[in-house]
């Protein structure tokens, strides 16, 4: 309970940042955009739709986030309040997680809207399970990819000055994307051309094709239950120890000023 | 709350000894902590904040030892800090900033915390702000909303980092009025480098310098410190030689010097000394 209190006063705070509310809704709406091919998501009643849509927006509204977190750890030391939640009766990574949760809880809003509003859609198309099978994509590749971003973001904001650390996480973002989710298709003309390669937890859960382009989903082994485990496991792993760091770089520069 | 410090110490990487064989014992009330800048306050407060620890010896709270975690943590359910430098979020208006900090402290009647927001920013004079976005409030304001989340939870133990400084004549009277209501059964530790703030408020107070405690004890003792050493000089061109000026006043024939030495300067007459001058005596030594 007093977590969640906690909680709801930091998403109080990243609520009435205008810009992130903005950036974030305009990431979702893109997201949306970019994979309607004539149909909305939901038309065909079809879940690789759905978890097609999912997969667009666990890697376009995260490009928001990873420009409007730089705050996330390194704001109380700015402040100076880290001192004082310092010396309150929390241990600081309960703190640091209700911090993190209230943030993402409203910037990842407008996603799960979008997402449950496709997943009903998918429902009244005869897809019974599309509302849920709409919150476990929120649950296993939307939240946790916004979850590694903000904290690519937190991270690069402890460690650089905030007009530079936007740019580093949104960098690293894209970085981390293309590392991860392109995969090289041979060409019949021998050449070689990249397609987004779909997340290994909605290939294994929801038989998304492995390549979202059909045409080259040939050119890819299928992800087993074991990657799509690891992939979710590692992003949250990676966030975790990113945001704890962050935490650290920025205690230790406040305590240096 | 009775705090008592026993060889306390901390040392910082490449810099000088921040607190050295610091012993002393905090009795309830208000206790000014005094000292120039450097003297190790703000990391003894830190220290006793349960944000720092110390590098050695150790810190009792009502005779539990600070370095056992269950004990700092009960401290800090009784703590109120307000540190030097500190911007309330400036998204949250101060009702909702005083309610954060409530639940932070483990005040988990929702009722009672928000009854006490609104009972500590009628104390503070902010009662017909509350419900407007701490960003746009001036300087004087912002440090009103940090005297009042430290006093949410009503603390035994009130931990005060220069809360004057920076704010207008009129701010700070009323800051030293609140501060003063506040002693009591609580303990108030208000460092400060506004001794008159010390004189109006503290009945006891320490000095620190070079994270050694130079006095602990009342004001009046620290006052005593320049008696017989206090002088005021005729008006001179300079300030006399070997002497440490606590105050200088112009006149058209020159500047008239109030001064601590052991030797009065030609033609000075004794004066009445301060808890300035006592201070000067005992820190320029």
């Amino acid at each position: 309970m007093r977590f969640l209190r906690m909680a709801l006063a930091h998403a109080r705070i990243a609520a009435r940042q205008r810009a992130l509310w903005a950036a974030s809704a305009a990431l979702c709406l893109l997201s949306l955009a970019v994979m309607v091919n004539g149909n909305m998501p939901y038309e065909s009643g079809d879940v690789i739709d759905l978890a097609f849509f999912a997969q667009m927006l666990a890697m376009l509204p995260p490009v928001a986030y990873a420009a409007a977190c730089v705050d996330l750890a390194s704001s109380p030391v700015r402040l100076g309040i880290g001192e004082v939640e310092e010396a309150a009766p929390v241990a600081p990574a309960v703190l640091a997680a209700a911090r993190v949760a209230g943030a993402l809880a409203v910037v990842l809003l407008p996603s799960l809207a979008l997402l449950l509003c496709c997943g009903f859609g998918q429902l009244a198309h005869g897809n019974f399970l599309g509302p849920l099978q709409a919150l476990v994509m929120f649950a296993l590749v939307v939240a946790p990819a916004a979850l590694l971003a903000a904290a690519f973001s937190a991270f690069a904001g402890a460690a650089l000055p905030r007009a530079f650390a936007r740019f580093a996480s949104v960098a690293a973002w894209l970085a981390a994307l293309a590392l991860t989710s392109f995969v090289g298709v041979p060409t019949p003309g021998g050449g070689m051309r990249f397609e987004i390669a779909s997340d290994p937890a909605l290939q294994t859960l929801f038989g998304l094709p492995p390549v979202l382009n059909e045409n080259a989903a040939w050119a890819a082994v299928p992800a087993s239950p074991l990657a799509a485990f690891a992939s979710v496991a590692g992003r949250v792993a990676i966030a975790v120890a990113l945001l704890a760091a962050a935490g650290s770089l920025s205690r230790a520069r406040g305590g240096r000023r | 709350m009775f705090i008592s410090l026993e060889h306390l110490g901390k040392d910082f990487r490449k810099k000088p000894r921040a607190l050295d064989d610091l012993t002393l014992d905090l009795p309830s009330g208000m206790i000014g902590l005094v000292g120039p800048n450097g003297a190790g306050k703000t990391t003894l407060m830190r220290i006793l904040c349960g944000i720092a620890a110390p590098t050695r010896g150790r810190v009792l709270a009502d005779g539990h030892d600070l370095s056992d975690a269950r004990t700092r943590r009960a401290l800090k359910r009784t703590l109120g800090y307000l540190p030097q430098d500190i911007e309330p979020y400036p998204n949250l208006t101060p009702l909702e900033f005083l309610e954060y900090m409530g639940v932070l402290k483990g005040m988990d009647d929702a009722r009672e915390r928000r009854r006490q927001a609104g009972e500590l920013l009628e104390r503070v004079g902010l009662s017909d702000v509350s419900r407007r976005r701490i960003g746009g409030f001036s300087g004087g304001m912002r440090r009103r909303v940090g005297i009042a989340q430290a006093l949410m939870g009503d603390p035994r133990l009130l931990v005060v980092d220069e809360p004057t400084a920076g704010l207008d004549p009129e701010e700070r009277m009323r800051f030293r009025a609140l501060l003063a209501s506040l002693g009591g059964e609580r303990t108030v530790i208000l460092s400060t480098h506004i001794l008159d703030d010390v004189a109006q408020t503290c009945p006891y107070v320490c000095v620190l310098r070079g994270g050694r405690l130079c006095y602990d004890g009342a004001v009046a003792g620290l006052v005593n410190a320049a008696r017989g050493r206090t002088w005021v000089t005729p008006p001179l061109p300079a300030p006399p030689a070997g002497a440490v000026v606590a105050n200088a006043a112009a006149t058209p024939e020159g500047t008239r010097y109030r001064v601590v030495a052991d030797v009065p300067p030609a033609g000075a007459q004794p004066a009445e000394p301060t808890l300035e001058d006592g201070y000067l005596a005992l820190v320029a030594r």
